[in-house]
């Protein structure tokens, strides 16, 4: 050994090795005791063996899927005791999904908001929303002036205007290009996806999203079993785990086959249109072809497939020059009569 | 030295066991809570459920048709100052003031268009159309109105509703909305809102 | 083989070796790194909920610091490229140092990427489909662990050859040296990309980002290994050329020059087009509709650069306790700049113009401050084997206290000479 003992400490008396001893037991004590939250786990929530090793959504064989939907069925009924019917709809062919939004008719009553957070199985402690409604002061687009919280007893306001926002589906969507684990991709019928069980949680997605359309589970999503909506699929509305990501999927679980997502049925004024851009005879081809659309940051170039749009005449609540002889505020026909 | 050290990591780990709590709340804190909201603010339903093709109303028990009375009793002003019946009506309809703009004076069951021919109450629609051409244009296209059921026009299920499914002929502008609650922050905001 | 194990496990009995003052220093180290393993475990049972980040804030002192760090690991290259390039020889003592630094900030660096993950137990993931060459954060991942690699790499090479009593075959770590210089310009560069390529994001969609990324690190990297120079130098019977503080002492000035320089290219861009996307900075420097969090910090921060510049540029910078102020205030200065002043700002209002304000909580910093003295365990217990095996005092050689040249000394050609002594010990850094 090293003639030099500080470098080479081989003197160890009983004594020494006896504190030293103690040093190290305790040293390995308080270790475990800084570890000692972990026993709050939930073994509910550790992933299982063949969680743990379920490929990713691509990769996996039609078995596999139908394993993995039925780990989720299992989930659910041992956490809410619901019957949930998972299902894994498949894009259709010849359709590429499109959404349209009037702004002339949005009244900003945040129906689509709440109608979203039941459908889509949401966290309600903490609460989480896909939709954000915007009050945007008439004469910009500019967000940054907008507000998203307002409370007001009636809306619409007759000085704004209401401008409702969520994933906008993009035809080149950052949020995919910069997945580490390419968690996220778009699908053949233009709605991009999130693999819960694949995402690492990174959120980077979430700081390149340019309509901060993604949402990250802080904590284990919240629902109380009579707000399970068992209707349910794996890319979009199935329960999610804590520490992922998720967002709007245009309710692939009911577009795919067939209906409208719940955010349209909730609406009451009919501001909200859906359907297949690919088929000219479709709702939201007549109105690219024939309305004033525009999308929202188009400088961004990401080519959202999230439209606004707004009709001809003045919007209903606002200043026109005619709305105060005949608009309902002030019912003059009473007075002719 | 050792000692020390020893007895050092001892109150570290006694202080870890101890000291720092690690339940749910006290390392998340309170978390924003989503208010609930009532099932029918959120019905899909349309707003209204337009009137049978042909009318009727069910009086004391009998269904009656629009006939029924008004083929007795007759009403030859073209402006009612004062209604005997239907007094819940409140006409709000731009400059439509007259009840046969709409309805046919002598068949009730039927309304009537401009050129006087009649046309059933299940095609509303074509009267509307007389008056609000783009929005016509518009909504047999889908651009204004709404449609349920499918975002399929080739689909079975696929419903556009008509004009009278949200709007009252007699006051079609829509009445106002309360919104619904606003997000509510997980971390509580030092204002109420933005200031402006 | 069996050597090595035996290096290792020698190297591993030395760092638990020192007087009081080591002693007390890494008991210290070790408390904190213990508290922030308790916070993260709090964190990992509940999940990031337990940090001050929300949807609008998504990332915040981690990523900060995260930010930080790889510019000090990329500051290393500021010796290197003098000692390799330049053949500048007081430097080439002082090299390792700056390489040991690079090992323990990318190790801190992985730490902090690590507790930022909403789901660490699939970072398996990464392996197994990995987005390369699309996702910058892929690139990220690649460049930190090459360059872990490589300087784990020259740095264990020339400890072991030194132990060993080899004279360092330059086929085995220069070509690796100037891999690594390259690569250092790359994980900073690939860093700021990281940010820089977000359209959505107006305040670091700037070409700017990267090299004021480097600028900074290359300020506040030497002016970090100077402060644990003097340390050293003062607490220990280590020795620091004076010539050697004289040269990181200029590299410092000029890179702060540089950094302040493209601060203020940054700040006239961002303000005097009053375009829309200088939202951000507005809230940052000036605050916004009456959200000023950040507004003292980047105002604290310009000024501690400022200062320690004027203190650089003046003959107070010439001192002992001027230059080591000047650092410090630089340091610290730098890591607002950087980790908060660029991180957070960002989210500020978010790209639906909300503005919700990011506070850190207490758990998160104490993750941050539980990585940050881990990382100094590792950089300490680095140097503290690294000193007495360069100075021949911890060798494979039984025989007693052969003074070995240190081993780029040797690979220099120069005289084998050295100004360890026998009880030379590492303290604080």
């Amino acid at each position: 050994m090293s003639s030099t003992p500080p470098e080479d400490p081989q003197d160890l008396s009983r004594r020494g090795f006896l504190q030293a001893s103690a040093a190290a037991v305790g040293g390995a004590s308080a270790l475990a005791a800084a570890l000692s939250p972990l026993r709050e786990l939930d073994p509910d929530d550790l992933p299982s063996i063949e969680s743990f090793f379920q490929k990713h959504y691509r990769e996996m064989t039609a078995e596999e899927r139908e394993a993995a939907l039925e780990r989720i069925r299992e989930s659910v009924a041992k956490r809410w005791e619901v019957e949930a019917e998972v299902s894994d709809p498949s894009p259709r062919d010849g359709v590429e999904f499109v959404y349209a939004l009037n702004v002339s008719r949005c009244i900003g009553c945040r129906k689509c908001v709440h109608a979203c957070v039941e459908e889509n199985n949401q966290s309600r402690e903490p609460e989480l929303q896909y939709i954000r409604v915007l009050e945007m002061p008439r004469g910009t687009l500019d967000v940054e002036k907008s507000d998203h919280h307002y409370e007001r007893e009636e809306v619409p306001d007759r000085g704004h205007f209401y401008l409702p926002v969520q994933c906008h589906q993009c035809a080149d969507p950052p949020c995919v290009k910069v997945c580490p684990v390419e968690a996220t991709w778009q699908e053949p019928d233009g709605i991009t996806v999130i693999d819960y069980d694949w995402c690492i949680g990174c959120r980077y997605c979430e700081a390149a999203c340019p309509y901060w359309a993604r949402r990250f589970n802080y904590s284990k999503p919240g629902i109380d079993r009579e707000e399970v909506n068992p209707d349910m699929a794996y890319l979009s509305n199935r329960p999610r785990p804590v520490g992922v990501v998720e967002k709007c999927t245009f309710c692939l679980h009911r577009t795919r086959e067939g209906r409208m997502p719940a955010c349209l049925e909730a609406c009451p004024v009919g501001a909200r249109k859906f359907g297949n851009v690919l088929d000219p005879q479709s709702e939201v081809s007549w109105i690219l072809r024939t309305k004033r659309v525009f999308v929202l940051k188009e400088d961004v170039g990401t080519l959202p497939r999230f439209f606004y749009y707004f009709d001809e005449r003045y919007p209903r609540g606002g200043a026109a020059p005619f709305e105060e002889k005949t608009g309902r505020d002030a019912p003059a026909g009473e007075e002719r009569r | 030295m050792r000692l020390l050290l020893a007895g050092l990591w001892f109150a570290l780990a006694a202080w870890f066991l101890l000291g720092s709590s690690a339940g749910r709340e006290d390392v998340l804190g309170e978390l924003a809570r989503a208010p609930k909201i009532n099932p029918l603010e959120l019905s899909t339903e349309p707003l209204r459920f337009p009137l049978t093709d042909p009318p009727h109303l069910t009086l004391g028990g009998v269904e009656q048709r629009c006939s029924d009375c008004h083929d007795l009793f007759s009403s030859r002003e073209p402006t009612p100052t004062t209604l005997l019946q239907h007094r819940g009506i409140v006409l709000d309809h731009g400059l439509n003031d007259r009840c046969y703009n709409c309805h046919s004076n002598p068949e009730r069951t039927s309304l009537v268009l401009r050129d006087g021919s009649e046309v059933p109450f299940g095609e509303s629609t074509r009267l509307c159309a007389q008056c609000h051409g783009t929005l016509f244009r518009d909504w047999e296209r889908g651009m204004h109105g709404k449609t349920l059921g499918s975002w399929d026009p080739a689909s079975p299920d696929f419903v556009r509703l008509q004009c009278v499914s949200c709007h009252d002929p007699h006051a079609p502008a829509f009445e106002s909305f309360t919104p619904l609650p606003g997000p509510t922050p997980r971390h509580p905001r030092p204002q109420g809102g933005r200031p402006r | 083989m069996r050597e090595y194990l035996r290096f290792l496990s020698r190297c591993f009995r030395v760092s638990f070796v020192g007087d009081w003052r080591y002693q007390a220093w890494m008991a210290g180290l070790t408390t904190v790194a213990l508290v922030g393993l308790n916070a993260y475990a709090k964190q990992l049972v509940w999940g990031l909920g337990a940090t001050g980040m929300t949807d609008e804030v998504s990332w915040g002192l981690y990523i900060g610091n995260f930010t930080f760090l790889v510019g000090m690991a990329a500051a290393a290259v500021m010796l290197v490229i003098p000692v390799y390039v330049y053949k500048n020889r007081e430097l080439s003592d002082l090299v390792i140092f700056g390489e040991l630094l690079a090992v323990a900030a990318i190790f801190m660096c992985l730490g902090f990427v690590t507790v930022d993950l909403g789901r660490p137990d699939r970072f398996l993931h990464l392996f197994q489909r990995f987005n390369f060459p699309l996702s910058m954060l892929a690139w990220d991942v690649l460049a930190l662990n090459g360059y872990l690699l490589l300087n784990l790499h020259i740095c264990g090479y020339l400890i072991y050859c030194a132990y060993r009593g080899r004279k360092p075959s330059k086929a085995f770590y220069v070509p690796f040296v100037f891999v690594a210089i390259v690569w250092a310009i790359s994980i900073h560069t690939v860093t700021a990309f990281l940010y820089v390529g977000l359209g959505g994001r107006p305040f670091w969609n700037s070409a700017i980002i990267a090299p004021r990324f480097l600028a900074s690190a290359f300020a506040a990297g030497p002016a970090f290994l100077i402060v644990c120079l003097w340390i050293l130098d003062r607490l220990t019977n280590y020795e620091v050329p004076r010539a050697a503080i004289t040269t990181l002492r200029r590299i410092v000035t000029v890179a702060l020059l540089i950094n302040l320089f493209l601060l203020a290219c940054e700040v006239f861009v961002e303000f005097y087009t009053g375009s829309s996307h200088g939202v951000s900075a507005r809230y940052l420097f000036f605050g916004l509709h009456g959200h000023s969090a950040m507004v003292p910090w980047i105002w604290t921060a310009i000024a501690l650069n400022a200062t320690a510049l004027l203190i650089l540029m003046t003959p107070v910078g010439r001192h002992e306790f001027g230059l080591n102020a000047a650092c410090l205030m630089m340091i610290v200065g730098i890591w607002i700049e950087k980790g908060m002043g660029l991180i957070v700002p960002a989210f500020i209002p978010t790209p639906l113009g909300d503005i919700v304000e990011y506070t850190p909580t207490t758990n998160e910093i104490l993750v941050c401050l539980g990585i940050w003295s881990a990382g100094l365990l590792l950089f300490t217990v680095l140097v503290r084997v690294t000193i007495p095996v360069l100075a021949g005092r911890l060798t494979a050689d039984r025989s007693p206290a052969p003074r070995h040249p240190s081993p780029r000394r040797l690979a220099a050609g120069e005289e084998p000479e050295s100004r360890l002594q026998p009880r030379a010990r590492m303290s604080r850094t």
